[in-house]
């Protein structure tokens, strides 16, 4: 097992990023459309739908990953570049970890630059929530 | 006064013994067969003297003849080379000529109507039934095996998926490899501790 690095996290943020933005888009879709047809001022439509984009989308970006990271230990992203987030005795994640893991990440992102630096590459929300990243896979 | 008196002396002996010997050669030899001697000496002579113009006349001959003969074969050598390249390119062009008319008849064969008519008659005869039997017994083995049909394309997918993965994987394994190089050199950094041991499965 080694250490995961800065771009097998960065491909695989990007995929788990991908995948909520696509679910949050078809939803606020849905919602617009929904609204719009029941008579919804536009002007209230486009603020509810920035809001969504800005503070809803985010929280839910947390919420997942904190529940995969809970769950299995892994995000999509993640399984797909065979990594996983475990703590530094070897552990798997609890639930005050995980959320706080994905809320620091998801609204402080340029801390994760911060994994370039460290020997054992880990982001500021790795040093808040005392987790390590590994590859599982052999690579 | 001695010595030149010594010099004119030597001088008239040296006089002296020339002309004794000019006398002897004007002497007539003794006798009528010293006479017949000097006349076959001189014959040999004269004979000897010819005989030299004749070979040296020979010679020049025989030269002018080796140097015609010389011309002759360097002429005659350069008449072979000649026909020998020629002879090449008369070969190399009759092959190319053969090959062309070969391909034309091959191909004016193959595209002809009458073999077409021929080779649909045979296929129509001999390959259809094969086909329609092949094709009946592999149709009744899948609706009888129905799993061997899946497990082969589930696994043809699977593989598929798996490089597909294996190749995203190695690809950031690489990137981190180089991002871990370049920033360990920057900074001096020592390698990295070994990670802790796979993580226990929650129950």
């Amino acid at each position: 097992m080694r250490y995961a690095s800065l771009v097998s996290r960065t491909i695989a943020y990007s995929l788990d990023l991908g995948i909520v933005a696509f679910a949050g888009s078809a939803t606020v879709a849905f919602g617009v459309v929904v609204a719009s047809v029941a008579g919804v001022p536009a002007d209230d439509l486009a603020l509810a739908t920035v809001s969504a984009y800005l503070i809803v989308l985010p929280s839910v970006m947390a919420l997942y990953c904190a529940l995969f990271w809970l769950l299995a230990g892994r995000t999509p992203g993640m399984a797909l570049l065979g990594l996983r987030v475990v703590r530094t005795d070897g552990q798997p994640l609890r639930w005050f970890a995980a959320f706080l893991r994905g809320i620091v990440l998801v609204y402080f992102p340029i801390g994760a630059l911060w994994l370039v630096v460290d020997r054992r590459h880990q982001a500021l929300h790795d040093k808040l929530a005392r987790t390590l990243v590994v590859r599982t896979a052999p690579h | 006064m001695e010595k030149h008196e010594e010099n004119s002396e030597s001088v008239e002996n040296g006089a002296a013994q020339d002309r004794v010997a000019q006398d002897r050669v004007a002497q007539p030899p003794a006798g009528r067969l010293g006479r017949w001697g000097d006349v076959a000496v001189g014959t040999m002579a004269e004979a000897e003297q010819a005989s030299r113009r004749v070979l040296g006349v020979v010679r020049r001959d025989v030269a002018q003849r080796g140097r015609r003969l010389s011309d002759g074969a360097t002429e005659t050598r350069r008449r072979i080379a000649g026909l020998a390249e020629r002879g090449a390119a008369e070969r190399v062009r009759r092959r190319e000529l053969l090959a062309a008319s070969l391909d034309t008849a091959l191909i004016a064969l193959a595209t002809s109507p009458v073999l077409e008519r021929i080779v649909d008659a045979q296929l129509e005869r001999v390959l259809r039934p094969v086909v329609d039997a092949v094709l009946d017994n592999v149709i009744d083995l899948l609706e009888r095996e129905p799993e061997r049909i899946r497990s082969l394309v589930r696994s043809q997918r699977s593989t598929m998926v798996d490089e597909l993965v294996n190749r995203i994987r190695s690809g950031a394994a690489a990137g981190d490899n180089s991002v871990d190089r370049l920033t360990s050199r920057v900074l001096h950094q020592d390698p990295a501790p070994v990670p802790p041991g796979e993580p226990q499965q929650r129950s």
